[in-house]
């Protein structure tokens, strides 16, 4: 029976599909929306900066782990002074349309380059959320801190960071910029270590009230950084 | 279809790279000619919304160039472009298919279609580190049509290719031109001689001279002279006239020079082309050349 089907498959194919392509091409598809476009950028990022992002927590991790006899305070500075380096991969990942002569091309199509590097720092962004999320849940419970607390003193060498690395690109412009944000995330990694110490020293509400007030200034900050950035986008256009 | 720019102005610290320029376009070939310096390349990025404009307003049928409609209908060829290592033809294409808010489906369709019509189907997969200059350039117009545009900006587009190249994508551009408004900067006359409905003469960041192809030629007809002349007048006359061909022979040099009145008594007048009053315009820089 199944001879006889294959048999009469073979004689009775159907005729290929000729101008297959110019006749889908007729129809006009829908437009791809702005959350499949995130998503398919998603696809572009560098494998390095998916495999270094993981790298750098597992590292983290392991590095408060080794001295956890510390404390959980201990822990939570292992990952402190590692958040610069999360910074340091997405500015690399920012830096990608420049460094490789894309930028023209990007700042002419439907989403544009800004569009580009919000969702490639929003996917990598909202990995590190992911990852960080239980962290800062369990480190919470390990040494009778708010979650608050936990997030503030994660927040503060990240947006440190950032801001620096913002500034460093705006003054810096050229080949060289991503070498100079290498060099803020070590500087910012080795001085919090530092710091670190200091701050767990000082008495409680006082330096969380500090810590907060310092973010907020810092997102301030940040936000100046990141519109004085664009404004100079259009004289690196022109110089591309 | 109508394009319009708008008394559009770009200055960069001391230099005013484009001058209230102002134009009008419905469907087309536009060639843009001017040397290196003149304005060009800045007058194309503030059109594809590279960068922006100091004074002035750029619209496609009632679109501001900053708006996302506008963008749709664009179809942009940079002078120069670079791609993500590792890219091949077919996904620099689908990457660029995704920006601008192409279906993975109809990408896929379009970017087969493209890489067949610019001669590059047989090296898709290929990655573009591998490929030529010419090539390259192939790639960049491909990834121009993708979505269609009303409006295709192309800067320089034969930079890098052959002249049996150039003629394939002068044929090419000119069966595009239906229902489209493509406008192409270049400093080879060649290059629009033969396609451009309209062409525009650019320097300084003005344009000073536009028609088409035998209005503009009017300028210079009667001006155009060609004789044989000893080295030491050549070198007299080249201080005058514009130099468009010069040339060793026997007995002397043979001058091609665009300018008023005879510049000699054996000088005969002749036809003039686009190349002679490109060079008349940009007689300075042409002399600087010599």
């Amino acid at each position: 029976m199944k001879k006889y089907q294959k048999e009469l498959e073979t004689y009775f194919q159907p005729p290929k599909p000729k101008r297959k392509e110019e006749f889908l091409g007729q129809f006009s598809y829908a437009d791809m929306g702005i959350g499949e476009f995130v998503f398919t950028q998603a696809g572009y990022i560098q494998k390095s900066s998916w495999i270094f992002s993981l790298l750098l927590f597992i590292m983290a991790a392991a590095a408060g782990r080794s001295i956890l006899p510390g404390g959980g305070f201990v822990f939570l500075r292992s990952f402190a002074v590692c958040m610069p380096f999360w910074v340091l991969i997405i500015a690399r990942e920012s830096a990608r349309s420049r460094s490789f002569h894309m930028m023209e091309l990007e700042l002419s199509t439907r989403h544009r380059l800004e569009e580009i590097i919000l969702a490639r720092i929003g996917i990598l962004g909202s990995l590190d959320v992911l990852l960080f999320i239980p962290v800062c849940i369990v480190l919470a419970g390990m040494e009778n801190l708010h979650v608050l607390q936990v997030v503030l003193y994660l927040m503060l060498p990240f947006l440190v960071t950032t801001f620096l690395s913002l500034f460093i690109a705006r003054v810096k412009d050229g080949k060289n910029t991503i070498w100079y944000c290498l060099a803020v995330s070590v500087f910012m990694s080795v001085g919090y270590q530092v710091f670190g110490i200091v701050f767990d020293v000082l008495p409680g509400i006082e330096k969380e009230g500090g810590a907060f007030l310092c973010c907020i200034i810092l997102c301030v900050g940040i936000g100046v950084q990141v519109k004085k950035l664009k404004e100079q986008m259009g004289e690196m256009a022109w110089n591309l | 279809m109508e394009f319009i720019i708008d008394r559009v102005t770009k200055q960069f610290k001391n230099k005013i790279a484009v001058d209230r320029v102002s134009l009008k376009m419905s469907s087309g070939i536009y060639g843009l000619l001017g040397a290196n310096g003149a304005g060009k390349t800045t007058l194309l990025r503030m059109m594809a919304g590279v960068i922006g404009m100091d004074t002035g307003e750029i619209s496609l049928d009632g679109d501001a160039v900053s708006s996302e409609n506008y963008r749709a209908n664009l179809g942009y060829l940079p002078q120069d472009f670079g791609y993500y290592p590792n890219f091949t033809a077919q996904e620099f294409l689908m990457y660029l298919a995704a920006l601008k808010g192409m279906q993975k489906a109809q990408a896929k369709v379009k970017a087969a279609q493209l890489l067949e019509l610019v001669h590059l189907n047989d090296v898709a997969k290929k990655k573009i580190k591998t490929f030529s200059g010419g090539m390259k350039q192939r790639l960049g117009i491909a990834q121009a049509l993708l979505n269609n545009p009303k409006l295709l900006i192309l800067d320089e587009p034969t930079a890098g290719l052959d002249p049996k190249e150039r003629v394939v994508f002068r044929n090419m551009i000119s069966r595009l031109k239906k229902d489209r408004i493509i406008f192409l900067s270049t400093h080879i006359v060649s290059d629009v001689e033969y396609i451009a409905d309209e062409i525009l003469v650019m320097k300084d960041g003005k344009i000073i001279h536009s028609g088409s192809l035998e209005e503009i030629i009017k300028v210079i007809k009667g001006k155009v002279w060609e004789c044989k002349v000893e080295r030491q007048e050549a070198e007299k006359l080249m201080g005058t006239y514009a130099l468009i061909n010069i040339r060793e022979e026997k007995g002397g040099v043979f001058l091609r020079l665009a300018g008023e009145g005879k510049p000699c008594e054996d000088a005969k007048e002749v036809d003039a082309v686009l190349e002679d009053l490109y060079l008349y315009y940009f007689n300075e820089e042409g002399r600087k050349m010599i």
